[in-house]
């Protein structure tokens, strides 16, 4: 029962028990009255209901939008605010509500303009590093120690940038400051240029991916920072787990509003004990330490912090020796369900 | 005659290495070091293309190529944006002011961009 018809009860209640005692001592006194009683009575109840809708307003009004703001910040509007209509209690408890969403947006802000100077100041001198290391390779009278201590440093700055990424990116997840945008991706030659990127590695491996997509549509509408994300985390490892010559394979099926992509290896495998535990920060297999020592242990957790993020699914059956296969379902329009498109309508 | 490349870039080392490369490929390389420095060997010489920068000081690459833009002749010289800022709004800041091209230093090679302002000025060669 609502708090309006439970406020209106309780005022028919408190106002009706005096009126009848005081009716039935003027019909016991004088039973011929009955008639105006009644009249009386009647006129007392709509007056009641009446008072009490209008009271009953006063109180829920302000209740009913400070729940609708709630709900909006849960769903991350962090400049949801309330009006203040009174100066009451209700009226003290809108200004606190608001008072404390000012003070939580300026913490967003300050968040994300934290992690953009940090990415900023982090990647500057490693790009002023790559590009003299660059420049210092590219000369023609170098000796062969030179030249390979140059690789080597060029190597290492590389590794330290996709580290400085891989941080970055795992750091905005954590602070919620990632924002999904679902775009039109045009999935085979998106995914040409995620192997593109892949070519060196594919290269030393010897190791050629192999691509099968079954799509009704071949635009298809996603997040593609996430798409690339996922597609280069689990390629990658696919190809780092697997060894020389291998197999590695990439699927892709539409089903409707999700699409599930397979990433197949006939690689290493994650040993049965430790397949609880892939996903979480900073965790690595202890096999997969041993044949790739400079691994982070952030790539799966940001992969499953960022399919989350969009409300999909990520799952993997593995036997050691034998290979890995990672399914992740991934909801078109960024988990959103073309619901914007329908609330216009 | 040779194209000539503006390269506005505040990191010294980053400038230079820059210049050397540009020069290299077969340009005429003219530098600035600060924004406001930038917006006026851009309005006076009108080079045949900027490397910007967007953390500049004194004026910041962004409303340095707002005011280029306002300018009759600046408005038409490409710019490749060339920064470590990756956030959306720059991006489609740039983008709104008709940068040619937006790359991030970091994920991208000297060789790389060499090859892209050689493609912009010298296409077919």
């Amino acid at each position: 029962v609502s708090l309006k018809i439970k406020l209106i009860i309780l005022f028919l209640v408190a106002s009706f028990i005096p009126f009848a005692i005081v009716g039935l001592l003027l019909y016991l006194d004088n039973p011929k009255i009955i008639g105006e009683l009644v009249y009386f009575g009647g006129l007392l109840i709509i007056f009641v209901v009446f008072l009490g809708l209008s009271l009953a307003q006063i109180v829920i009004d302000p209740i009913e939008n400070l729940i609708r703001a709630t709900r909006a910040v849960k769903d991350k509007n962090l400049s949801a605010r309330v009006p203040v209509t009174s100066n009451d209690e209700i009226g003290e408890l809108a200004r606190a509500f608001n008072q404390m969403m000012n003070e939580l947006e300026q913490t967003d802000k300050t968040k994300t303009e934290f992690i953009s100077l940090a990415s900023h100041h982090l990647r500057t001198p490693l790009s002023t590093m790559s590009w003299l290391l660059e420049a210092l390779m590219a000369s023609h009278n170098l000796t062969g120690r030179e030249a390979n201590y140059l690789k080597q440093a060029f190597g290492a700055n590389q590794r330290m940038t996709e580290l400085v990424n891989a941080l970055l990116e795992a750091s905005h997840l954590e602070l919620g400051t990632f924002v999904v945008k679902p775009e039109p991706v045009n999935i085979p030659e998106f995914i040409q240029g995620v192997l593109e990127d892949l070519k060196p590695k594919m290269e030393q491996k010897s190791i050629q991916i192999a691509t099968e997509f079954k799509l009704k549509k071949k635009t298809l509408k996603l997040d593609q920072r996430i798409f690339r994300i996922i597609l280069q985390n689990l390629l990658d490892n696919a190809l780092s787990y697997t060894p020389d010559k291998g197999h590695v394979a990439l699927r892709i099926d539409g089903q409707g509003d999700s699409i599930l992509i397979r990433v197949i290896d006939s690689g290493y495998g994650i040993p049965m004990a430790e397949q609880s535990q892939i996903f979480n920060k900073l965790y690595r297999a202890s096999n997969a330490n041993q044949k790739v020592p400079n691994g982070l242990g952030l790539g799966l957790y940001t992969v499953k912090a960022m399919i989350e993020r969009v409300k999909g699914k990520i799952w993997f059956e593995s036997q050691e020796h034998q290979g890995t296969t990672f399914y992740v379902k991934l909801p078109l329009y960024g988990g959103l369900k073309r619901q914007t498109k329908q609330a216009k309508k | 005659m040779n194209k000539v490349v503006l390269v506005i870039e505040d990191d010294t080392s980053m400038l230079d290495v820059l210049a050397y490369k540009i020069t290299e490929a077969g340009f005429e390389v003219l530098k600035a070091q600060n924004g406001q420095e930038g917006l006026e060997l851009a309005l006076r010489e009108q080079p045949d293309l900027i490397l910007l920068d967007l953390l500049l000081p004194k004026l910041s690459g962004l409303n340095l190529l707002e005011a280029l833009r306002k300018d009759k002749k600046g408005k038409q010289i490409p710019v490749f944006v060339l920064t470590n800022l990756t956030e959306n709004s720059a991006i489609y800041k740039s983008v709104a002011l008709n940068s040619a091209a937006y790359y991030i230093k970091s994920n991208s090679s000297l060789e790389h961009i060499a090859t892209e302002v050689k493609n912009k000025l010298s296409p077919g060669k």
